[in-house]
């Protein structure tokens, strides 16, 4: 077993107030850091299984599905530009389908039961490492990652089939090595500074090419945090080599604009199409401010989507916590820092500040959701789910102050001891207990939410092989006809995975029968009429129309002609 | 074979630029020809004829068919845009003309190929060149230049299509620019006696046997056999063969939706009663699914098309039956088109109609028509477009039309009913629409002056006319006219013309027949017709309706009525009311009773037990008790909601089922009420049972798969056991 001391405190970042690492986190007794990272995948690959194994493998969403046509539609094209490629990235359907030809697998698998536990096992360790050098501590950088799990919308995000577990890794790396290039840049050490830097344009690349929003947001952010690093040596006077550093990585940050540009316009052009929506997006917050007509209302029927409003709050309750601890710390720190009472370190400094950036777009991330943009009008939802990645750290820096009982740092530290370090816990050392107990409630009341569990959620994810026995046959037996599937796009998804050039022109539809005015035939199953129960539609009348098709899962209704064109 | 090379001027010249060195003619290596042209047998003019035998290749942004995609967005560096192919024959007229787009476009809805074949033998005046040696280059204006300048006398126009009775050199330039604009028509389309040509969204190609879609074919034809250089009959198609995917381009409902798996086609059937002029007198406009009938050669056997061949065309139209058939009769005045006459499209019903989505056709395009135009439809059976002369009004009507429409002008039109559903038209009305504005006086009192002009509209009845069991029945101006005719509904049957001889015979038959074009008097129409009569003097007549066992209608007798005279027997010994007139055919009885909208009961069923969020059909049983005819608003509701509102128009005696569709929205007790306008005539308490949200062990066992559940229960147990051991021992070391 490798033991390994984390790097001494303020060996390397300065006044290093932000945990001493593994070497005295457990209370002084050295512990393989292996183990933490060790608990980080286990935990990973539980969280996935789950995930993957809650509906045997029957499940698909939107984002799974459409991924995986054009994973589809990329082997069969041999090429990532043709009609019908996602237009914002071509990384991710690429990856898809290089892995397909890799192992063999169909997309469709791939996306459904192995790519899960790739994205899971790149969040945990990715963000492990990261937080691991932000934190300075294993222990704590373990509780970032499981924090993380509690939060059903990132791994949602993360394990359902499309770009954003790429681009979540990426991310996290990204700010990995814009903190080590950072730091390369404070001690002028050149050979470090240009490996870092071509990191970070290698990452800034993959990011943008895997989505383009994803990767000129992270820029944005970036940029930020450097600006606000700089305000704040500025502000504090403090280490000089820093405000240089920064300043001269700022730069690196700017050109890599160029590399977003590039990919948008030369590498993958279908892109570019998306510099449209600055104008859009401009004309529609205009609009917003000079007449306070919101052209969308994003936030307004999240709870129908729940089995009751209770428990429609009680799936949000954790990222509402995250959100409120996340900023008592950050608001704290500040005030310490401001007060003068703490010197912190660089690393601590350097995350205070991504988190301000984050947070910032998660806000103007709100009246851009309210003007209605094509692209989306969930950005904020979007923006805060990578917003939890920063919250996570941030989070679990309170609780080191709570919990860690860390020491002061070497020589010439100011201890920030006491910052958050409160007599209480101390005196009830079994809350430490009570907290791993807390966080494993929340992380499985997270996994109902990610896994859209029917027993919670209205939307459901799954499909039963009924359905998609359905499905096939439906697509088999005729041509050029249209079949409601349900409530919503449930079994639209599915169909879409299942055939995705649809050569023989049949077309599966959702949401009410008579929305879709092509409708002949309709798809029942007690997964269906319950569905359609749940989300309180109207559940056709089957009674009406002749069966045309029996599985024992599922049936096939077909609309009785009326008129001589029916037939 | 002989190639020319065609260049034009350079961007930022207005000629091309050449050096002549010893009388060697060199251009400039950059420039690339704008048009490569091939002739065969290796000449170009001889014995004063053009050879028309070429294979040509259009680079640049030269219009070069028909409504495609503009020039200039297909011009592709290097590549060809247009393939044209056209022969000629023996004597140098052009026989066809094959065009095809090079650029795939995909899916960009245009024309792919355009052909073009000459059908009749009229002469052509060549028209000239700019040089005598290589005549291809028209040496007309562009018509804007042409007018701009006051030149047009002395130059021709030039533009894509062919003139009638012309030929120009093709190639036709803006010479103010230097540009070449299009590479015009050889076989014209429209501007000749006869043509067969397609217009296809499908290429056309050879090696393969084609389906060309949209505008495939069309069929021009000189059934007076005296043309002059129109045609007379004019068929327009717009087919789609089955799953074609151009199919769903046809409106923005079929395009979320597959393509129609049938085939289908729309055809505009244009003729008129005198030679070709541009100008024609009737169409029929059908719609239907029928597969082409086999496989023709064009181009010389170039290529082969599923399509009707030219010849047996009309009779191919006019001998199917269609589920969906307009007529469009000018009344005389002619209606100038080259394409066939727009009004009233037989597809024009709703696309989720005839896409079969849904049991009701959208009918509001006939509700309007073009002033002076008169038009019928027909929907749902199928049958035969075959038009008959009515007694009543002398005018041809399509058999079986449902409705029809002729819009006089000024506000006034002569709506057309079929008040017993059968052959024939058996009901004018002539309306009156007046639109109504606020004076300016008025509206300007109201808000500073601003207040928005509204107008409002009204329609009045101004008389009417039936012809039901042998009656005439008249009313209008005060008077009430009913006369026992006798004579068919049809003076006689006849199928639009398809050859010269049905040409001639459908215009011999119609020449006793006389259009005029201005306001019918309907009174006039009864008067021309023979038979003993009753006239009502103060009285009118409305809301008519037949059945099987007669008919009925609404009688309004003034304070002052009398009868004029009552050769009919008539119970007219009445006092001034409100009666309901009613023939009864058995017995050739008369009956008149007051309208009391009594008698009408309804009763509701459900066929099946009622469930909340679950849509069911409930049986609407109505029945008029009464002696009477009942006519009226029908409504249903649940509560406050409505289920259901409609017309009802029942004669005595008589009943009629209908189905309503209704989704409760909540569980418990429901009360159904049945309302003629605001009277109560039936009512229903019907039980509805509750709908949940299926229980938590439903839902489990729902979301697992079958045995899998097994291994699902022990995996989750053993998951959270794992981490539960896991971070227990965590807690336990410290």
């Amino acid at each position: 077993m490798k033991y390994v001391l984390n790097s001494p405190a303020g060996s390397e970042y300065g006044p290093m107030t932000a945990g001493s690492g593994t070497a005295d986190s457990g209370g002084g007794v050295i512990r393989p850091s292996s183990s933490w990272a060790w608990m980080a995948v286990w935990s990973a690959l539980l969280y996935a299984g789950y995930f993957v194994l809650r509906y045997a493998g029957l499940w698909t969403e939107n984002d799974t599905s459409v991924f995986t046509s054009v994973a589809q539609e990329t082997l069969r094209a041999g090429n990532v530009l043709f009609p019908g490629q996602y237009v914002h990235g071509f990384a991710y359907p690429s990856w898809l389908s290089s892995l397909s030809l890799l192992t063999g697998l169909s997309p469709m698998v791939l996306n459904a039961a192995v790519v899960p536990f790739v994205g899971a096992l790149l969040l945990s360790m990715v963000c492990y490492v990261t937080y691991r050098t932000l934190l300075g501590s294993d222990r704590f950088a373990l509780a970032g990652v499981l924090i993380l799990y509690a939060v059903p919308e990132l791994m949602f995000s993360v394990l359902r089939g499309n770009h954003e577990k790429l681009n979540i890794a990426f991310l996290l790396m990204t700010v990995f090595v814009l903190f080590k290039g950072v730091d390369a840049m404070r001690r002028g050490i050149v050979q470090e500074i240009a490996v870092w830097s071509v990191l970070y344009y290698v990452l800034v690349f993959a990011n943008s090419a895997t989505n383009d929003y994803f990767g000129s947001t992270f820029v944005v952010a970036s940029f930020l945090t450097l600006l606000l690093l700089y305000a704040y040596t500025r502000w504090r006077s403090a280490d000089e080599h820093l405000r240089t550093a920064t300043v001269r990585y700022g730069a690196t940050i700017l050109t890599s604009w160029l590399v977003v540009w590039w990919v948008m316009l030369f590498v993958f052009p279908p892109a570019g199409s998306d510099f449209s929506l600055l104008k859009t997006a401009s004309q529609k917050l205009s609009h917003l401010f000079l007449t306070l007509n919101p052209a969308s209302n994003p936030y307004s029927s999240i709870a129908s989507a729940w089995a009751s409003p209770f428990v429609s709050n009680l799936m949000s309750v954790f990222r509402v916590v995250l959100l409120i601890a996340s900023v008592i710390v950050f608001f704290v720190k500040v005030r310490l820092i401001a007060l003068r009472r703490i010197t912190p370190s660089t690393p601590t400094v350097f995350l205070l500040c991504l988190y301000t950036a984050y947070a910032f777009l998660v806000g103007i991330a709100i009246p851009l959701d309210f003007v209605g943009l094509s692209a989306g009008s969930n950005l904020e939802v979007r923006n805060f789910t990578y917003f939890s990645l920063i919250a996570a750290p941030v989070a679990s820096l309170g609780l080191m102050d709570v919990l860690g009982r860390r020491r002061a740092g070497g020589k010439g530290q100011t201890p920030e001891r006491g910052a958050l370090e409160m007599g209480w816990f101390r005196r009830h050392p079994r809350l430490g207990s009570v907290g791993v107990a807390v966080t494993v409630v929340l992380i499985a009341l997270g996994m109902f939410k990610t896994t859209l569990d029917p027993i919670f959620s209205n939307q459901w994810i799954f499909y039963s092989p009924g359905e998609k026995q359905a499905l096939a046959a439906f697509h088999q037996l005729d041509t050029a006809t249209a079949m409601w599937s349900g409530p919503d796009n449930r079994l639209v998804y599915v169909f879409g995975e299942l055939f995705p050039g649809n050569a023989r022109n049949n077309q599966v539809t959702g949401y009410n029968l008579r929305s879709a005015p092509q409708n002949t035939d309709a798809l029942w199953s007690p997964q269906v009429v319950a569905n359609t129960i749940a989300q309180g539609a109207v559940v056709p009348d089957f009674t009406t129309m002749n069966r045309v098709y029996d599985n024992g899962g599922a049936d096939i209704y077909r609309t009785a002609p009326k008129t001589i064109f029916q037939n | 074979m002989a190639t020319a090379l065609v260049y034009e001027a350079p961007p930022g010249r207005a000629t091309v630029p050449v050096t002549i060195t010893g009388g060697v003619v060199r251009i400039a290596q950059a420039l690339k020809p704008i048009i490569v042209m091939h002739a065969m047998g290796g000449w170009w003019f001889r014995n004063g004829m053009a050879n028309y035998n070429l294979d040509v290749e259009v680079y640049g942004p030269v219009r070069s068919m028909w409504e495609t995609i503009p020039p200039t967005e297909i011009s592709q560096f290097g590549q060809p845009s247009y393939r044209i192919i056209t022969r000629m024959s023996a004597n140098g007229t052009p026989i066809w003309d094959y065009r095809s787009l090079i650029p795939a476009l995909p899916g960009e809805g245009v024309n792919r190929t355009n052909y073009a074949q000459r059908e009749g033998d009229g002469p052509l005046k060549w028209l000239p060149s700019v040089s005598p040696i290589w005549p291809y280059v028209a040496s007309g204006f562009s018509h804007s230049v042409a007018s701009r300048r006051g030149v047009r006398q002395a130059y021709y126009r030039v533009g894509f299509q062919q003139p009638n009775g012309e030929e120009k050199p093709p190639i036709a330039v803006d010479w103010l620019t230097g540009k070449v604009v299009d590479f015009s028509e050889i076989v014209t389309v429209r501007n000749q006696n006869a043509s067969y040509d397609f217009y296809s969204l499908t290429p056309i190609v050879s090696g393969r046997i084609n389906t060309p879609d949209f505008e495939s074919p069309w069929g021009l034809y000189d059934l007076s056999g005296k043309g002059q250089g129109y045609p007379n009959l004019i068929i327009r198609n717009e087919h789609y063969y089955a799953n074609d995917p151009w199919s769903k381009g046809i409106s923005a409902v079929s395009q979320t939706a597959p393509a129609a798996k049938k085939p289908s086609e729309v055809i505009r059937y244009t003729w008129a009663d005198h030679p070709g002029n541009q100008y024609f007198n009737y169409k029929v406009d059908v719609f239907g699914f029928h597969p082409y009938p086999g496989v023709v050669s064009i181009a010389g056997g170039r290529f082969k098309v599923v399509a009707p061949a030219y010849k047996s065309y009309p009779g191919w139209v006019i001998g199917h039956r269609w589920p969906a058939i307009t007529f469009v009769d000018t009344n005389g005045k002619g209606y100038a088109t080259s394409e066939g006459i727009y009004d009233w499209s037989s597809r024009n019903v709703g696309t989720a109609y005839w896409r079969g989505w849904t049991a009701t056709p959208n009918l509001s395009q006939f509700r309007t028509i073009t002033q002076g135009l008169r038009g019928e439809y027909m929907l749902g059976a199928n049958r035969k477009p075959i038009l008959y002369m009515s007694p009543v009004d002398r005018r041809l009507h399509l058999l079986y039309a449902q409705g029809g429409l002729w819009n006089l002008g000024g506000g006034t039109q002569l709506v057309e009913g079929n008040l017993a559903g059968g052959q024939h038209i058996d009901l004018w009305t002539l309306e009156h629409t007046a639109t109504t504005t606020p004076s300016r006086h008025k509206v300007a009192g109201k808000v500073s002056g601003k207040a928005s002009v509204r107008s409002s509209t009204a329609t009045s009845v101004r008389s009417l006319i039936a012809y039901l069991d042998g009656y005439a029945l008249y009313s209008g101006h005060g008077r009430l006219i009913v006369k026992k005719v006798g004579l068919p509904a049809a003076s006689f049957e006849i199928a639009p013309p398809t050859n010269h001889a049905t040409w001639l015979s459908f215009v011999n038959r119609l020449a006793p027949y006389v259009h005029s074009t201005g306001i019918p008097h309907l009174s006039t129409w009864v008067a021309q017709l023979a038979g003993s009569e009753t006239v009502v003097g103060q009285a009118s007549l409305s809301g008519l309706g037949s059945t099987k066992a007669g008919f009925f209608g609404v009688l309004h007798l003034g304070r002052a009525f009398s009868a004029q005279s009552n050769a009919l027997g008539l119970p007219l010994a009445i006092r001034p009311g409100e009666y309901m007139l009613q023939y009864l055919k058995q017995g050739g009885q008369w009956k008149i009773a007051p309208v009391t909208g009594r008698g009408l009961s309804a009763t509701v069923t459900a066929g099946q037990s009622l469930r909340a969020s679950y849509s069911s059909l409930l049986r609407l049983a109505l029945s008029n008790q009464g002696g009477a005819p009942i006519t009226g608003a029908l409504t249903v509701r649940s509560g406050s909601s409505v289920i259901y509102s409609g017309h009802v128009s029942l004669a005595a005696g008589a009943s009629e089922d209908q189905t309503l569709q209704w989704t409760p929205q909540h569980g418990g007790k429901h009360t159904l009420t049945v309302s003629l306008g605001n009277r109560l005539v039936g009512k229903l308490g019907v039980s509805v049972a509750a709908s949940s949200r299926a229980g938590t062990l439903t839902l489990v066992a729902g979301s697992v798969p079958g045995l899998y559940a097994v291994l699902w229960s022990l995996g989750v147990l053993l998951f959270f056991s794992l981490i539960s051991f896991g971070l227990w021992r965590r807690v336990a070391e410290k």
